[in-house]
C-alpha cells in the first residue's frame, strides 16, 4: 500500500510542516466556510490541533486564505488524502461521502479560483506582449512580408505559455532576459532576410529527360556503322533514333555485371517513346518503388540543393499532357507530384492533375514557397506521377523463365535438405538442377531476343500515360527591393539629409506605435539614430535599419494596450473602469479578429474619434469578420478552444491495427473544426451548431472515414450530415476523438473531461496521486472500457466525482479511437466483429436527463444549450481580454448571454456583444 | 577557478576535436596558469578545477519495482534497468524511496524548485539558477537551459522547463543542438574584434534607448500595467548585466571546436512515432553538454531528455510493445505491460550511460571530467504506476572529485529529494540559500559527503 505520507514524514515533516506554520503564524487564520467547518472538527481536528499536531501538521493553524504563503499547496495535500480515502486513517470511523466530497470541491474550487486571480490583472484588460503569433502578423503586415515568411517568424519565436486554455492571456506572457533576445534577434532576422534582403542572386535551371542519360535505368546499346556494338548508355533521346536498340545478356554467368563474355539481343520495346520533343510514359514503367511515396521514371534533380539558398517563391514550369487510361486500366486521374525536402521539416509538396491531352500539352505552373532550413537540412527536389504498380514491360518469359529454372531447383534442393527427405530424392533433384543449369547458359548463348516483352495481361493499349517535355525551375522569385524597403525610403534612397530621416520616422512610427506619434517622440527616435550611425560610421540605409530595429523591440511596440493616449491617471485611482481611447480600441479590435495590427480604415476612424460610436464599431466587426485576415482568429480561437493546436501531441494511432489511418486522415483531421467553425461563423449560425448540426464541413478523405458517399476532391465543402445522426456538431469530428484516445483504445474520461471542461466550461479537478487505471482484461474477456470503468463505482470517494464525469465521455463510445463509428468495442485485441461485445453507451447528466444513444446524448446537450452558451461567453471573452473570467465577472457574462439568446445564440452575436461590452471598452 | 585574474596564455587556434575526442586536449587543462606549455598541461591543481552541475528530469517515471536493486551498499547488484550504467557503478549512487512535493503529470516543475506545482500561485527561484548565480560570470553563459520542445509549457498540463529565474519566471529551454553550437562556439571569424566590440556597444545603446522610452510609457499607464512594465526593466537590466559579462568575455575567442555532422536527426521533428531517431538527437545535445563543460563556457545545466509528454518516442521500434509509454506506466499489474516498461527503462538508460561515457572519457586534473561534474538523472513521477511523488529515484552520478562519496544503492525512504539537492549546493562550496527549496529540504544526505 501507499506510505503515509505525512505520518513517515514525521521527524522531518515536523520542521516542514513547522517551518511553514512559522510562516502562518503571524498572520489571521481565516475561517473555512460554515458548511466545511462540522467535517474539519469531527474528522481532522483530533489529531491535527495544538495538542495532538500528528505528522506536525496542524489544521486548525490552515487558513482557508488561499493566496497567502503555502496554504494553497497544504490544501491540496489535504484534498489528495481525502481523495485517496487516506485520510481520515483506516482505523478511525468513515466519514460521509458526500460530506467528504463537498470538501474536496470546494478545495478545488478555491484552488482553481485562487489560479486565476493571481493570473488575473484586478478584473481588467492586461496590458501584455504579443504571443508569436500576433507577432508575426503584425510584422507581416507592416511590412507586406509573405504569408510563408512570416509563419516561419512564428516558429523562430518559442511558444507561448496560456491562461484559460490560450495563449493571450498576460499572466503567462512573460517578458524576461531570454523573451527580450529572441525579439533583438528576429528582428534581426526580419530586417535581414526580408526587408533589407540583398539582391537575390536567381538560380535558374532547364531539363528535358530526352537529353539526360541514366534516366529510366534501362539502357539499350546498338551497333555502329561498322557493326561493332557501342553500349554506352546514351540519353533516351539518342535511344529513340536508334534503328535497332539492342541489350547485353552475360554469357558466362546469371549476372551481368561481372561477366567476362556477353552478347546482344535485341531490346524490345521500351515502356517510354520520345515524341514530340519529350518523352511519352506508358504506365507501369521503371519505379523507384516506395510503399506509398512517389513512384517516378524521373530522377529527383539537385535543384532544391542547388538553387534554393534563402525562403522564397519558386517557380516550375513543365510541358505535360496526359491520357488517363480506359476501360479496365483507367485511373481516376493523372496527378503530376512535386516534392521539396520530403521529410524534413521545411518539406512542401504540391500537384496538380493534367488534364491536358497527350497530343495537346500544356505548361503547368507550380508557384511554392519554399525555404532553405538550416544547414545540412533536407533540400532534395523529386517529381513523378503514381503509375501504378505492375511492371508494363517485363523480362522476355522465353528467357526469363529458362535462367530462373535453376535457381528455382536449388530452392526445392534446399527445402528437401531441411526437411530430410530421401536422398535419392535429392539425387533426382540435384540432377534436374544440372540438367536445368545447362539449359541456362545454352539459352543465353543462343537466345534471339528480344529480351523485354510487353506484359501480356496488360493491354498496353488501355493504359494511362503521361507525356513530359521541357522543365523550368526558377527562383527566387522576389520583388526587389522589397516593398517594405520601397515604402521606408519613401522618397527614393538618393537622400540622406537629417530631414528625409525626420520624415521617414515620422511615417513609420505610427505604424509601430499603432497610434499617432508626438514629435518628441520623433525627435528621440532621429536623435538616437543620428547617434548610431556616427558612433559605428555607418551608411544612412544601415542607420535607418538600426532605427527600424529600436521600434521593434521597443515597448510601444511589443506591448499590446499601450496605445491609449490617455493622460496618466493620478496618484489615487478614480473608482470605476476608464474608458479606453480609439487608437487603443482599434487595436484590441484588429488582435482579436485578425490576430494582428489594425489596417488603415481602422486607424481613420480612430483618427476622427468614431469608434465608439455603437453602429461604427458593429459595422467593423462585420467587416473584419469578412476579411480575408479573420482566418488567423479561426485558426487562433478555434485552433486552441477545439484543441487542434495540440492535435499532433496526442498518442498517434497504431497503424497495424487501425489500417484506415493515414497521413491524409491526419491531415484532414486538423482542418475539419476550423473549417467547420469558419463556416459557423461566416454564415453567422447558432452556437448550437457546435453541439449538433444538420451540416458537415469536410473533404473526400473525411467522408470515406464517415461513410459518406458523393464527396470528391481535397477541398472542404459544406455537404448535409447524415439523416441517422451519427455526425453533426464537434463531438464526432475523427481528429478529436483521435486526439482524446490512446492510439489503441478509447479514453473516455478523457472524453468527458474535455467536453466538460471546453464546452461546459466547468473543469473537472484533477484525480488524486496515484489514481490508478482501467483493470487489466483477464484471460479471454471480452470486456468494453466501460465495464472495466466500473471500478470507479466501487470506491466512494471515486464516485462522487466520476458518477458526475463519465457519462459525458460514455456517450462517445460509438466512435473509435480514430473516431470511426462502431456498434461493438475494438481495440486491444478484440476487432469489432459479431465475437466482440455490444457497447453500451446510455447515461444519465447530472440535471437528471437521461440518454440511451449519442444522438440522445447530443439532444440532451442541446437542452442545456444556455449552460453550453454561457460557459461559451466566458471561454470567448477569457480570448477576447486576456484574462480568466472569474465569479466577479458574471454580471457582464449575463449581459452577452442575454444579448446572444435575443439572436438564437448566434456566434457574430456574441462577438458583437463581446465588444460591445464594457469590459472590451474599458482600461 | 577565476579567469578574470589570469592573462590569457593560449593562443586563439588551439583546435579541439571535440566530439569523442579522448586524445585531445581538454581546454581547461590549456588554459591552466600551471600549463605553460601543451605539453606540461595535466598539472592543473584540482583547487584550479571548476564544479559544475547537470540535473535532467526524465518524464513518466521509471517501473520502480524492476529498477530498484534488492540489496544495497556499493556491492549492489545491478538490476536490469540499471546495467547500461555497469561501468560507472563506482561513479554513482542509486537513491531510491525519495518524495518530493508534488507528482504526476504537472510535476516537473517542482524538482529543482522544490514547492511549484501548477494550482500553486508561488514560484520559487530553482536551484540551477541559484548554482549560476554563484559561480557568476566565471564562465560565458552561467547556465544552458534545455529541453526537447522549445516552450515553458506554462499554463498548461504539463510544464516544459525546470528553470526559474529570480524574476519568477520560467525560463524556455533551447531545443536544437545547432544552435546550441553556435552559441557556445559559433562562428566569430567572421568580425573583428573591433566590430564585435561595437555590436555589443549597439547593444548596449538600444537598451539605453528602449529603457528611456519604456520610462515614459510607465508614466501613462495605470498601477497594473506598471507592474507589467517591471518584467520589461528586470529584462532589460538583466541583458544589461549580460552584456557587462559579455564585454568581460570578448577579448577570449570561444573554444574553437569542429562543427559536428549533425547530420538529418537534428531537429526534434525528425523522430519518428516509432522512436527512430530519438537516440541520435539524444546524443547530438548530450554532446553538446558535455563540450560545454569541457571547455568551461557553463558549469550549471539542465536538461529534459524526455518530458512528460514525450510518450510516443519510446523506442517502440526496438521492443515489441504496441503501447506507448504512457499507457504502459498505467499498466494495472499487467505482467507483459510491466516487462515492457522496464525494457523501455534500459534503452533510456543507455542514452544517460552515453553522457556519463562522454563525461568520463575526458581527462581532467587527476580524474575525468565526470569526477568534476555532479550529474542527476531525476524525476518527480513515482509509485508503482507513475503519478505519485512518493518512491522516487535518483541517480547522483559524477562529482567524486568534489568530495561526493557514492555509496552504490542507498535508500532513502520518504526523505526529501531536496536534500539531494542540498547536498549538491554543499559541494558546490556556495551558501545555502534562504528558504531554500521553499523549505522543503531538511539536511544534506550524509551518506553523501
Amino acid at each position: 500500500m501507499r506510505p503515509r505520507l505525512l505520518h513517515r514524514f514525521l521527524p522531518q515533516a515536523t520542521c516542514l510542516f513547522v517551518g511553514a506554520l512559522g510562516l502562518l503564524a503571524a498572520e489571521p487564520v481565516v475561517p473555512v466556510p460554515a458548511n466545511i467547518r462540522p467535517f474539519i472538527q469531527n474528522h481532522c481536528v483530533d489529531c491535527h490541533d495544538a495538542e495532538s499536531a500528528r505528522a506536525g501538521f496542524r489544521i486548525d493553524l490552515l487558513s482557508a486564505d488561499f493566496t497567502a504563503g503555502n496554504n494553497a499547496s497544504l490544501w491540496k495535500e489535504v484534498m489528495d488524502k481525502i481523495n485517496g480515502g487516506e485520510m481520515p486513517p483506516k482505523k478511525k470511523p468513515r466519514p460521509d461521502a458526500k460530506e467528504a466530497f463537498r470538501v474536496t470541491s470546494w478545495v478545488a474550487q478555491q484552488l482553481d479560483e485562487t489560479t486565476k486571480i493571481a493570473q488575473g490583472a484586478g478584473g481588467r484588460v492586461p496590458m501584455r506582449r504579443m504571443n508569436r503569433v500576433e507577432y508575426a502578423n503584425t510584422v507581416r503586415d507592416i511590412f507586406s512580408l509573405e504569408e510563408g515568411f512570416a509563419r516561419r517568424i512564428e516558429k523562430e519565436l518559442p511558444a507561448d505559455g496560456k491562461v484559460g486554455g490560450f495563449d493571450r492571456g498576460g499572466a503567462s506572457l512573460f517578458m524576461d532576459e531570454g523573451q527580450l533576445t529572441q525579439y533583438m534577434a528576429v528582428a534581426d532576422l526580419v530586417l535581414d532576410e526580408a526587408v533589407f534582403i540583398e539582391k537575390p542572386d536567381v538560380q535558374k535551371f532547364t531539363w528535358n529527360a530526352l537529353n539526360e542519360k541514366h534516366v529510366h535505368g534501362i539502357g539499350a546499346a546498338t551497333k555502329d556503322a561498322t557493326g561493332k556494338v557501342v553500349d554506352t548508355n546514351p540519353p533516351p533521346g539518342v535511344v529513340a533514333a536508334f534503328k535497332e536498340p539492342l541489350s547485353k545478356i552475360a554469357v558466362d554467368n546469371f549476372g551481368q555485371w561481372n561477366a567476362k563474355e556477353n552478347r546482344y539481343v535485341p531490346h524490345g520495346p521500351f515502356y517510354w517513346t520520345a515524341k514530340n520533343g519529350g518523352i511519352d510514359y506508358l504506365s507501369g514503367g521503371n519505379n523507384y518503388r516506395r510503399p506509398g511515396n512517389l513512384r517516378s521514371p524521373f530522377y529527383g534533380e539537385d535543384w532544391g540543393k542547388k538553387g534554393v539558398k534563402r525562403d522564397g517563391w519558386y517557380r516550375f514550369r513543365i510541358k505535360a499532357g496526359a491520357f488517363k487510361g480506359e476501360g479496365k486500366e483507367e485511373q481516376k486521374e493523372v496527378r503530376l507530384v512535386v516534392e521539396y525536402g520530403s521529410g524534413s521539416p521545411i518539406e512542401v509538396v504540391q500537384s496538380a492533375v493534367i488534364d491536358a491531352p497527350l497530343d495537346a500539352p500544356k505548361e503547368y505552373v507550380f508557384m511554392m514557397y519554399l525555404q532553405a532550413g538550416p544547414p545540412g537540412m533536407n533540400r532534395s527536389w523529386r517529381m513523378g506521377w503514381d503509375n501504378g504498380d505492375k511492371d508494363v514491360v517485363i523480362t522476355n518469359p522465353l528467357y526469363q523463365d529458362v535462367q530462373w529454372k535453376p535457381v528455382t531447383i536449388a530452392g526445392e534442393i534446399e527445402r528437401a535438405i531441411r526437411e530430410k527427405k530421401p536422398a535419392e530424392f535429392i539425387a533426382e533433384l540435384k540432377k534436374k538442377s544440372e540438367v536445368a543449369l545447362a539449359a541456362a547458359l545454352e539459352n543465353r548463348k543462343t537466345f534471339a531476343g528480344p529480351l523485354w516483352v510487353y506484359d501480356p495481361k496488360l493491354d498496353i493499349a488501355k493504359r494511362p500515360r503521361l507525356w513530359v517535355g521541357e522543365m523550368n525551375w526558377e527562383g527566387p522569385i522576389v520583388e526587389w527591393p522589397s516593398k517594405a524597403r520601397q515604402t521606408l525610403f519613401f522618397a527614393g534612397e538618393g537622400r540622406e539629409d537629417d530631414a528625409y530621416l525626420r520624415e521617414i520616422f515620422a511615417r513609420i512610427l505610427p505604424h509601430a506605435y499603432r497610434r499617432p506619434a508626438a514629435a518628441s517622440e520623433v525627435e528621440r527616435m532621429v536623435a538616437w539614430t543620428l547617434q548610431v550611425k556616427a558612433a559605428r560610421t555607418l551608411t544612412f540605409n544601415q542607420a535607418v535599419r538600426e532605427g527600424v530595429k529600436n521600434l521593434l523591440c521597443s515597448p510601444a511596440f511589443l506591448y499590446l494596450g499601450s496605445e491609449s493616449q490617455v493622460a496618466a491617471p493620478s496618484a489615487a485611482p478614480a473608482a470605476g473602469p476608464k474608458s479606453i481611447d480609439d487608437w487603443q480600441l482599434a487595436s484590441r479590435l484588429s488582435y482579436l479578429l485578425w490576430s494582428s495590427a489594425p489596417d488603415q480604415e481602422l486607424y481613420k476612424l480612430a483618427a476622427a474619434g468614431k469608434l465608439r460610436d455603437p453602429s461604427v464599431i458593429q459595422a467593423q466587426v462585420k467587416r473584419l469578420l469578412a476579411d480575408r485576415r479573420s482566418t488567423e482568429f479561426v485558426r487562433n480561437f478555434a485552433g486552441q478552444w477545439l484543441s487542434v493546436r495540440n492535435f499532433d501531441n496526442g498518442n498517434p494511432p497504431n497503424r497495424d491495427f487501425y489500417r484506415q489511418y493515414d497521413d491524409a486522415l491526419r491531415d484532414s483531421s486538423k482542418r475539419e473544426p476550423l473549417e467547420f467553425f469558419q463556416e459557423v461563423l461566416q454564415k453567422n449560425l447558432p452556437l448550437t451548431n457546435f453541439l449538433d448540426s444538420d451540416f458537415l464541413v469536410i473533404n473526400e478523405r473525411l467522408a470515406k472515414h464517415y461513410g459518406i458517399e458523393g464527396v470528391d476532391g481535397e477541398n472542404f465543402r459544406r455537404v448535409p450530415a447524415p439523416a441517422d445522426g451519427r455526425r453533426g456538431g464537434v463531438l464526432g469530428m475523427a481528429g478529436l476523438m483521435t486526439y482524446l484516445a490512446d492510439g489503441t483504445r478509447t479514453l473516455p474520461v478523457r472524453r468527458a473531461t474535455w467536453v466538460l471542461d471546453m464546452l461546459w466550461n466547468q473543469p473537472v479537478p484533477p484525480p488524486p496521486p496515484n489514481a490508478g487505471d482501467l483493470p487489466a482484461i483477464k484471460g479471454r474477456q471480452q470486456l468494453t472500457v466501460r465495464e472495466r470503468l466500473d471500478q470507479h463505482r466501487l470506491s466512494e470517494n471515486c464516485a462522487s466525482c466520476h458518477a458526475r464525469v463519465d457519462a459525458f465521455g460514455l456517450a462517445l463510445e460509438n466512435y473509435d479511437a480514430i473516431g470511426m463509428w462502431r456498434d461493438r468495442q475494438n481495440g486491444e485485441g478484440m476487432r469489432g466483429d459479431k465475437g466482440s461485445p455490444l457497447l453500451d453507451v446510455s447515461g444519465q447528466l447530472p440535471d437528471g436527463s437521461a440518454f440511451k444513444t449519442v444522438q440522445e446524448f447530443k439532444a440532451a446537450l442541446l437542452a442545456q444549450k444556455k449552460v453550453f452558451a454561457r460557459a461559451f461567453v466566458e471561454k470567448f471573452l477569457c480570448y477576447s481580454l486576456g484574462r480568466p473570467i472569474v465569479y466577479g465577472d458574471h454580471v457582464v457574462v449575463d449581459q452577452i448571454t442575454a444579448q446572444a439568446a435575443a439572436h438564437d445564440y448566434r456566434l457574430q452575436e456574441v462577438i458583437q456583444a463581446t465588444v460591445a461590452s464594457s469590459f472590451f471598452q474599458t482600461q | 577557478m577565476n579567469i578574470q585574474s589570469n592573462s590569457w596564455l593560449m593562443s586563439r587556434r588551439t583546435l579541439i576535436k571535440g566530439l569523442g575526442a579522448t586524445l585531445a586536449l581538454p581546454w581547461l587543462e590549456a588554459m591552466s596558469p600551471n600549463a605553460k606549455k601543451i605539453t606540461t598541461a595535466g598539472s592543473m591543481a584540482d583547487g584550479e578545477i571548476p564544479r559544475r552541475s547537470m540535473f535532467t528530469y526524465w518524464g513518466l517515471g521509471l517501473e520502480i519495482r524492476g529498477f530498484t536493486p534488492t540489496d544495497t551498499g556499493k556491492n549492489y547488484t545491478m538490476t536490469p534497468s540499471l546495467a547500461p550504467l555497469a561501468p560507472f557503478k563506482d561513479d554513482m549512487t542509486v537513491l531510491t524511496g525519495l518524495k518530493a512535493f508534488s507528482g504526476g503529470h504537472g510535476s516537473c516543475s517542482c524538482l529543482l524548485t522544490g514547492l511549484n506545482t501548477i494550482r500553486n500561485a508561488q514560484t520559487l527561484m530553482s536551484v540551477d539558477q541559484q548554482i549560476a548565480a554563484h559561480h557568476g560570470s566565471s564562465t560565458r553563459f552561467p547556465s544552458l537551459v534545455l529541453g526537447t520542445v522549445r516552450e515553458t509549457g506554462f499554463g498548461g498540463p504539463t510544464p516544459m522547463t525546470l528553470s526559474w529565474s529570480r524574476n519568477r519566471t520560467p525560463i524556455t529551454p533551447e531545443n536544437r543542438p545547432e544552435v546550441l553550437f553556435e552559441k557556445l562556439f559559433g562562428s566569430e571569424n567572421n568580425t573583428t574584434l573591433a566590430a564585435a566590440k561595437q555590436a555589443l556597444a549597439q547593444r548596449g545603446s538600444l537598451l539605453d534607448s528602449i529603457k528611456e522610452q519604456a520610462a515614459t510609457l510607465q508614466r501613462n499607464v495605470g498601477k497594473e500595467d506598471r507592474a507589467r512594465l517591471d518584467q520589461y526593466f528586470t529584462s532589460i537590466r538583466d541583458l544589461e548585466d549580460r552584456i557587462k559579462v559579455e564585454g568581460e568575455w570578448i577579448d577570449r575567442p570561444k573554444p574553437k571546436v569542429a562543427r559536428p555532422d549533425f547530420g538529418s536527426h537534428s531537429t526534434r521533428e525528425r523522430i519518428a512515432n516509432d522512436g527512430r531517431g530519438y537516440s541520435e538527437y539524444t546524443r547530438l545535445m548530450f554532446d553538446m553538454v558535455a563540450l560545454g563543460f569541457q571547455t568551461d563556457s557553463t558549469r550549471v545545466v539542465t536538461h529534459i531528455p524526455r518530458t512528460e509528454g514525450d510518450e510516443a518516442r519510446c523506442f517502440g521500434y526496438k521492443t515489441n510493445s504496441k503501447w506507448d509509454l504512457h499507457t504502459l506506466t498505467h499498466h494495472n499489474e499487467q505482467e507483459d505491460k510491466l516487462v515492457f516498461w522496464r525494457q523501455i527503462d534500459a534503452l533510456y538508460m543507455a542514452e544517460w550511460a552515453y553522457f556519463l561515457g562522454k563525461l568520463k572519457s575526458v581527462k581532467e586534473g587527476h580524474g575525468t571530467l565526470l569526477d568534476n561534474t555532479m550529474a542527476a538523472w531525476g524525476t518527480t513521477n513515482g509509485g508503482y504506476s507513475a503519478h505519485d511523488s512518493t518512491m522516487l529515484p535518483m541517480i547522483l552520478c559524477g562529482g567524486s572529485a568534489l568530495g561526493l562519496k557514492h555509496q552504490g544503492h542507498l535508500v532513502q525512504k520518504d526523505v526529501p529529494l531536496a536534500n539531494v539537492w542540498q547536498t549538491v549546493v554543499s559541494r558546490i562550496g556556495m551558501p545555502l540559500p534562504t528558504n531554500f527549496q521553499g523549505g522543503v529540504a531538511t539536511g544534506v544526505v550524509k551518506e553523501l559527503i
